[in-house]
């Protein structure tokens, strides 16, 4: 068998990729799968932080109603809840709770 | 490593998609060629397309260590693996398919030797041949390209050589 110096420059002739000008086309793909990919991620990045306001919103809800069971059984009827009672946290909780869910953006999507 | 190459990389690293296209169209040939030597042919552009993806999304990650050309190819292998592995839990493939397609191939050029030659090999050994007589590559650069300590890819290498020259001399 020949020496490495003798067959390495024969397998280097067969083994390299023929010279020829830049496929265009292949190019446009890729830019095409380019910008496909960064929509994917826009709208995945949208829809995570839309699942994480939903969450909070839904968490709120539940501890609000928590809150309004607790103290709500505490008082005569047509009696007025203290300010810094935790009912009162409750009916916050749900004011903010319909601020968010009636904001205009929320509203459009 | 080019100049060029470097200051296209820092730029598409900032989020400049014409630098990172510019790229694409100074590497495509060498990964497109290595992809589909490594398959076969079969699904190899769509393979290099991913590539170019996913080097678009890890722009920022490049930090100039080697050169870019080298940067890619390590994407290439490494999707090339992820692949495969993926093919073969799909269909049972193994190396037997790569050597029927090309068997197949009916390509008129004389290169079809050099492809025989290749099918011959298993993919590590393929891969390095490919990068180092192919590519051009250094041992050392190779080896980082393949995640191979130095002394595995040189192994390798001479016994990709061994294969080729009693290929090709059949």
């Amino acid at each position: 068998m020949a020496n490495d110096h003798e067959t390495d420059p024969v397998l280097a002739n067969l083994l390299t990729a023929p010279e020829r000008e830049p496929d265009e086309r292949f190019v446009l793909q890729v830019r095409h799968a380019m910008i496909a990919d960064q929509a994917l991620a826009a709208a995945r990045a949208s829809a995570w932080r839309k699942f994480g306001v939903e969450m909070a919103a839904t968490g709120a809800v539940v501890l609000a109603f928590l809150l309004l069971n607790r103290g709500g059984s505490a008082f005569p009827e047509g009696a007025a809840i203290p300010f810094y009672h935790p009912a009162m946290v409750g009916f916050l909780l749900l004011a903010l709770w319909g601020v968010v869910a009636m904001r205009p953006a929320a509203a459009g999507e | 490593m080019s100049d060029e190459d470097a200051l296209l990389a820092r730029q598409a690293a900032g989020g400049d998609s014409a630098a990172f296209t510019a790229l694409v169209r100074r590497h495509e040939r060498r990964v497109r060629a290595f992809l589909s030597r490594l398959t076969g042919g079969q699904g190899a552009d769509d393979l290099a397309q991913e590539v170019f993806v996913k080097a678009w999304r890890l722009a920022g990650d490049w930090r100039g260590q080697g050169s870019y050309g080298g940067w890619l190819m390590r994407i290439a292998w490494t999707s090339y693996l992820s692949a495969r592995r993926a093919d073969a839990r799909r269909h049972g493939r193994d190396q037997q398919d790569f050597e029927a397609r090309v068997e197949t191939s009916g390509s008129p050029d004389a290169r079809i030797d050099a492809e025989r030659a290749l099918a011959g090999l298993d993919e590590r050994e393929r891969a390095a041949a490919l990068l180092c007589f192919g590519e051009g590559y250094s041992h050392g650069e190779a080896a980082k390209i393949m995640d191979l300590p130095l002394g595995t890819l040189k192994s390798i290498v001479a016994r990709a050589r061994v294969k080729l020259v009693s290929a090709l001399e059949d």
